[in-house]
């Protein structure tokens, strides 16, 4: 027990392998296909299963302890706080006089923008709540709200700056959801000056630029084809041929945008996990832009030729390419931790209504 | 695992410190005992943590997991035969069946039940509430198109005539109004209220004010019919089931339960177009107008659309019958009778949109 006393270096592994998400890419699409995808709630809960199992921090795996009813439960309530008041505000904001409609469903689309802080917290308390190591649980501590006003009043200014404070707002948002997260009652803290080290806007100025002059240019191209194709909206064949060249454009688009982005995608990551510390222990991500590149560029094309049978697979790899990346320097001693909260029994409808994506 | 004792690591679920236990087969359950442990799991209570890294634990202590090995699970098994459904297979067709069941109730939804609802609820919307929608698209459509005022101008006056001739036989909820839209497509559509917008392009197309007269009798038709309303509630719906049921789920799954809702919705306008058709025909001939015009009218975007096999392909799932199949089915229908405009009239029309193009 001398050891743990002073703490223990923190080293991290990945034993899944692509063989071993084959078989549960198919099962998980054929239950999907039979169920109309209402299984895909269990699917996602069987797929982090396996990949919680084989992330190991000192040869020890972590275990997901979430269940696919909790998520169907979480996918039902957001479905009536959500989905349906949504549905009926639009149509019942079109029978109103516009001077009252209007306002309606701006005021209810707004509510639903604020509304993304909260279901990013709430899914990260869930998914920390049901992530055990030697038995005991990750928790996010705090509260919702202020989160969420953070994270709407960001957002309001990326908008307003175009995109130009999303590094920041990226950065602003991390510190609130890792200095209140814990193993069991060890804290997290999250050091802002550590984390602010790392060249963020070098790399965001290739993905902004790139991302704008690359929707120029497909709004370009779309036009450029509608013009000289001679688009005639009576005649099947050009308007396949333009259809085409418009779906042709925006696949070459995305895969621009993964190569361009991926300098940032990865600087914000490095970012993000340079500043987490717990203990004497803090922490490494050592990913560049290459492999960052390739694994989106991948996993794009994986997706579409397998038309997304292969989503398991593709989350399983890029499990495999992080953790296998993240290193750790210090020591921290994890073997004392007590038990933290068991969190709700219900999760992530909120942020499958808003569409966040999550693991 | 025999009555020898056999260390075992055992975490307690309350601190994340491991402790070495010694095993035991007692007859009421598995006792687990080691310097600070002393404690019996009753056999009924057991369940696998995760079966294929051998962690179980107990419905008394879910928090807690005790790391087995290969060879201990034979003798487990026979005294907790629950143990021997590692994978949770009964569970698990369990659980699909319940999905399945459920996700054939959706389809029923979608493909009868949607439909069949639509309809009598349309019948059943105040007409007050049917005019309210009908401005606020109106209003929508303004935002992008321009309508053509000629007040005063003989056109004006012969497609209100028009519009009244064909309205007195009919069955309507709400006074028809007539609008021409500054737009280059060839279009003619009902809005929910009884305003029809035709487009500049469709009337300069049409060879002859029966040919209006007739697309006009059809638009009608769909007013008298609230056939708008029915495909508003329709698409509601639809948009219910895919955004809330669907929404969300894996791509291959999605594009089964889209593809479904627009054949559906397909098949039935299809069906709603011919109906118009016909009921159109009756309207003309009830006014005592030449009904000969549609056929001619129908046969003529049978040449434009040509006969290509992209054509023929795209007809199949055509929210409109083909142009062809139409004409042949309205020229049984067709009589000779009122022209529908004097010359002058007709002139004067087809530049209604003209001062439009001078500024």
């Amino acid at each position: 027990m001398s050891q743990s006393e002073q703490g223990t270096p923190l080293e991290f592994a990945q034993t899944g392998t692509n063989g071993g998400f084959v078989g549960i890419s198919f099962k998980t699409w054929f239950l999907n296909i039979i169920t109309l995808t209402l299984y895909r709630f269990w699917g996602r809960t069987e797929v982090r299963k396996k990949i919680w199992g084989e992330t190991k921090l000192n040869g020890e795996s972590f275990e997901y302890t979430g269940r696919g009813i909790e998520l169907f439960k979480g996918f039902l309530i957001a479905t009536f706080v959500i989905v349906i008041p949504y549905l009926l505000v639009v149509f019942v904001g079109q029978l109103l006089p516009p001077a009252i409609g209007i306002p309606l469903i701006i005021g209810f689309v707004l509510f639903l923008y604020w509304g993304i802080g909260a279901a990013i917290w709430l899914a990260f308390r869930y998914l920390a709540s049901r992530t055990t190591w030697r038995g005991i649980r990750f928790a996010l501590n705090g509260q919702a709200v202020p989160f969420t006003n953070l994270y709407f009043g960001q957002l309001l200014l990326t908008l307003i700056t175009l995109g130009w404070w999303s590094p920041k707002m990226d950065l602003r948002i991390s510190e609130p959801m890792w200095s209140n997260m814990s193993y069991g009652n060890i804290p997290f803290r999250f050091d802002m000056q550590e984390a602010q080290r790392e060249n963020l806007y070098g790399p965001f100025i290739i993905a902004w630029l790139s991302g704008f002059i690359g929707y120029f240019a497909i709004v370009g191209a779309s036009v450029g084809a509608a013009m000289s194709g001679g688009m005639d909206p009576t005649d099947p064949a050009s308007m396949t041929k333009f259809i085409g060249v418009i779906y042709g454009a925006a696949f070459v688009y995305v895969l621009i945008m993964l190569v361009t982005w991926a300098p940032y995608q990865a600087a914000i990551l490095r970012a993000v996990v340079r500043g987490i510390k717990i203990g004497d222990a803090s922490f490494r991500m050592e990913i560049n832009w290459v492999t960052m590149a390739w694994l989106g560029f991948s996993s794009t094309i994986i997706l579409i030729f397998s038309l997304g049978i292969a989503a398991p697979l593709v989350a399983g790899r890029s499990a495999r390419y992080l953790i296998s990346r993240l290193k750790s320097d210090g020591s921290v001693d994890l073997s004392s931790s007590k038990q933290a909260e068991r969190g709700p029994d219900q999760a992530e409808g909120l942020a499958d209504a808003l569409d966040i994506g999550l693991v | 695992m025999t009555n020898t004792q056999s260390a075992r690591r055992f975490l307690d679920g309350l601190t994340s410190r491991a402790h070495s236990v010694g095993v035991n087969y007692e007859t009421n359950g598995l006792s687990l005992k080691g310097s600070d442990i002393d404690l019996v799991w009753p056999w009924e209570t057991l369940l696998w943590a995760d079966s294929k890294a051998l962690r179980l634990t107990s419905k008394d202590m879910p928090d807690a997991r005790l790391e087995l090995v290969v060879l201990d699970i034979e003798g487990l098994v026979g005294q907790a035969p629950q143990l021997a459904d590692s994978v949770g297979q009964k569970a698990l067709i369990a659980l699909v069946g319940g999905l399945t069941v459920s996700a054939a109730a959706v389809f029923a939804l979608v493909f009868f039940g949607i439909p069949a609802a639509a309809v009598p609820l349309a019948r059943a919307t105040p007409a007050n509430i049917e005019k309210q929608l009908g401005q606020s698209v109106e209003a929508q459509l303004r935002l992008a198109l321009k309508t053509c005022q000629g007040p005063g101008t003989p056109g004006a006056a012969a497609l209100k005539r028009v519009g009244d001739q064909l309205s007195a036989e009919a069955d309507l909820r709400f006074p028809i109004e007539i609008k021409v839209a500054n737009a280059p497509i060839i279009n003619a559509m009902a809005l929910p209220g009884g305003t029809i917008w035709v487009t500049r392009e469709l009337i300069k197309e049409a060879e002859s004010p029966e040919e209006l007269a007739a697309v006009l009798s059809h638009e009608i038709a769909h007013v008298e019919n609230r056939d708008v309303l029915v495909a508003v509630y329709r698409a509601l719906g639809f948009g219910l089931i895919l955004d809330a049921v669907v929404g969300g789920g894996s791509g291959a799954g999605q594009q089964m339960v889209m593809l479904g809702a627009n054949v559906t919705d397909m098949k039935h306008s299809r069906d709603v177009e011919a109906r118009s058709d016909s009921r159109g025909m009756e309207l003309l001939n009830s006014a005592g107008l030449d009904s000969r015009g549609m056929a001619v009218f129908f046969a003529r975007l049978a040449k434009m659309e040509g006969d290509s096999e992209i054509t023929k392909l795209t007809n199949i799932v055509s929210s409109h019958p083909a142009s062809n199949e139409r004409a042949t089915i309205v020229a049984t229908q067709a009589k000779a009778g009122q022209k529908a405009m004097t010359p002058q009239e007709w002139q004067s029309l087809r530049g209604i949109c003209t001062y439009l193009d001078k500024k």
